[in-house]
């Protein structure tokens, strides 16, 4: 029986949430603050309540929903707001703290190591050591980092230790950034409606016509929400991307369908609706997608009655459920642990 | 065998006069993030370019060569993007209404070949609404484009709201057309061009469109028509997630329906520059086929892929009726063969 398998689970450290306090009563507007502040404020105390939990009534959770395994990641924007130095010890702290709880439940819990990318030396460091001396899956990234995407050369070794180590990378959804995100603001839009999409998406897309995955081949990158609207637009990247290919190909010698085909994974999260996966089903196959719920935003058991009930080959429901995340990030099957 | 009729419904023409008056607003100074593809077009230095160029200010030769060689009965034109948005406004009021003029005389010199929509300049809103009135019930024209934001600013704001009064009094369409990202958000996709059609004209021109849904417009004016090119700017991918998230969400205004009622309602979707099977297939099951209308966005795509496209996808032959011909016949009132 194939196990089922959630890839973007998200926890919280009572440390991370206090800092957040602290940072949303500087008055800094930065969105990501601001929705920080609502939400220690009282206004989500279930939510919050359910992020800090990573013992039994996290597994109670997800044993009433058969679900096997969580892939767990630093909620967002883990420690991306924070100064370099204190966002490095932040990580360091969280991910021992993850590498706890999976060493309490290590048939339950897989984790994504948080990293600071504007430290990227000491992000390198932190990679090597949440992989290799605490066992993490891989690394997420929680889209911009003060406004900065991950194609600039500054963080390029953080792409390159990835490589080498063959672990991926998820780069997560977070608003936009304060200084390009007033187009959204008014009606409420810099979120799970649109914005985070906008933010995401656009990021994805830098990589690749930026030349990341020309420069680093091997690359692993992880989208959530079905890729971010990348599978959508694929026709028409690759069409303009020819059309303008003069100026790109001197870095970039693929069409960007190639790169996601060859360089990205997507996953469900948030992202319910059969349609729209038997869309990503036909343009990218079964091998690059994944199950996600994102818990506990979303509602976990809507996430595994839409895969359940969804008509689709056995195989191909497998590898989504669980066989491609046992592969991509190394999630050992249960009796190699026991 | 009869052939059936192909009216494509973003297609592409330009004025010398606004092709001079966009270059001069670059060279005052009046720089956004259109204005690397404008002077690019106005240098003529590549092969691109120069076609484009030629073809975008050909309204009756060449033009109707390629819609002859090509089986493309009928082009609802549409003065080319950003329009008159980037010219002062008392500028932008009168070349918008000899635009007008322009299109009115050449459709009526071709009026099986062409239809047409009018230009009109959002950043004076009145004489706006005032042009839509002349356009549609003096000039016999077929609806209105707007290409996305004016001087950074979106329709969903109060001032305006004459453009939708007129609109919906007319009961005549907006189609929505692209154009690259506002000033505040463009920074991101300035580094690798991404501002323009590859990424950032879908990502101005989807959060238009989803401004527009969630700002109560259609709750003011149910029976209001937006129209939205390639494939519906992304939106139709995302409906399942925009309608959970406004549902649980924090939403600044109470609608009286879903997100998704609305977008099957008020809007129009076009296949200009998005021949995907996938993508149409995946539109006609969201949205039936009597809401998807066929475009090749000429000149800046080509003629030959999209009518392939159209006539080739797997789709039922009514559908293919629709999307080719009936939807835009019945949004446009345009006559019907």
């Amino acid at each position: 029986m194939q196990r089922r398998i959630a890839t973007e689970e998200a926890f919280a450290t009572p440390e991370q949430l206090a800092a957040y306090r602290l940072l949303g009563e500087s008055g800094w507007n930065d969105p990501d603050v601001v929705f920080w502040r609502n939400v220690v404020a009282g206004r989500f105390d279930d939510i919050v309540a359910q992020l800090l939990d990573l013992g039994e009534g996290r597994i109670a959770m997800m044993d009433r929903h058969r679900i096997d395994v969580q892939l767990l990641l630093l909620t967002s924007p883990g420690v991306q707001i924070f100064a370099p130095a204190r966002a490095s010890d932040l990580a360091r702290a969280s991910n021992d703290l993850l590498a706890e709880a999976l060493a309490r439940h290590p048939t339950r819990f897989a984790g994504l190591a948080s990293i600071a990318p504007h430290d990227p030396a000491g992000a390198v460091r932190e990679m090597e050591r949440a992989v290799n001396g605490l066992g993490l899956n891989g690394v997420v990234v929680n889209s911009h980092t003060n406004g900065h995407y991950l194609d600039e050369p500054a963080f390029w070794p953080i792409l390159e230790a990835a490589e080498a180590m063959d672990v991926p990378i998820y780069i997560h959804p977070r608003s936009l950034p304060q200084q390009t995100s007033a187009a959204y603001e008014g009606l409420s839009l810099n979120g799970g409606i649109w914005g985070y999409a906008a933010e995401t998406g656009l990021h994805a897309v830098r990589l690749i016509i930026g030349g990341v995955f020309a420069r680093f081949p091997n690359l692993k990158v992880v989208l959530g929400h079905l890729g971010e609207g990348l599978p959508w637009w694929l026709y028409r990247l690759d069409y303009m991307y020819d059309l303008q290919s003069r100026r790109l190909r001197r870095e970039v010698n693929r069409k960007p369908s190639d790169y996601v085909r060859q360089n990205i994974w997507i996953t469900t999260s948030g992202m319910n609706d059969a349609d729209a996966l038997r869309f990503c089903l036909a343009k990218l196959g079964p091998e690059r997608i994944l199950w996600a719920v994102d818990y506990p935003y979303q509602e976990t058991a809507e996430a595994v009655s839409f895969l359940d009930e969804m008509d689709l080959a056995a195989p191909a429901k497998a590898a989504i459920f669980g066989g491609n995340a046992e592969r991509l990030f190394r999630i050992p099957c249960m009796e190699t642990i026991l | 065998m009869t052939v059936t009729r192909r009216i494509a419904t973003e297609e592409a023409f330009a004025t010398p006069e606004q092709m001079q008056a966009i270059e001069r607003v670059i060279t005052e100074g009046v720089r956004d993030a259109d204005s690397p593809f404008w002077s690019m077009m106005a240098q003529g230095r590549n092969p691109f370019a120069q076609r484009v160029m030629r073809q975008l200010l050909d309204l009756e030769g060449e033009r109707l060569e390629i819609m002859d060689a090509h089986g493309v009965h009928m082009q609802v034109l549409a003065l080319t993007s950003p329009g008159v948005q980037t010219l002062p406004a008392g500028t932008a009021v009168a070349l918008a209404q000899r635009s007008n003029d322009l299109l009115a005389a050449l459709i009526k010199r071709h009026p099986t070949r062409f239809a047409g929509l009018a230009t009109i300049a959002p950043q004076a809103p009145e004489a706006a609404a005032r042009e839509i009135e002349r356009a549609v019930t003096t000039l016999g024209l077929n609806g209105v484009m707007i290409n996305s934001h004016t001087a950074n600013e979106y329709l969903d704001e109060e001032k305006f709201l004459p453009i939708f009064e007129a609109a919906h009094a007319l009961d005549t369409p907006i189609y929505i057309h692209p154009r690259a990202p506002s000033a505040g958000m463009a920074g991101p996709y300035l580094k690798y061009g991404l501002e323009t059609a590859i990424w950032g004209y879908g990502a101005e021109t989807g959060l238009h469109g989803v401004r527009l849904l969630v700002s109560g417009l259609f709750d003011r004016f149910p029976r209001l028509k937006i129209i939205l090119g390639h494939m519906g700017e992304g939106i139709p991918f995302w409906l399942w997630r925009i309608d959970y998230m406004h549902r649980h969400g924090t939403a600044r205004v109470k609608l009286q329906r879903t997100i998704s009622e609305y977008f099957r309602d008020n809007f129009m979707i076009t296949t200009s520059g998005m021949n995907s099977p996938e993508a149409l297939r995946f539109c006609i099951d969201l949205l039936s086929s009597r809401n998807i209308m066929w475009a090749i966005d000429y000149p800046y795509q080509e003629t030959p892929g999209a009518v392939e496209f159209m006539e080739g996808v797997n789709i039922a032959s009514g559908d293919r009726e629709n999307i080719f011909h009936r939807n835009a016949e019945r949004i446009f009132g345009i006559n019907s063969l």
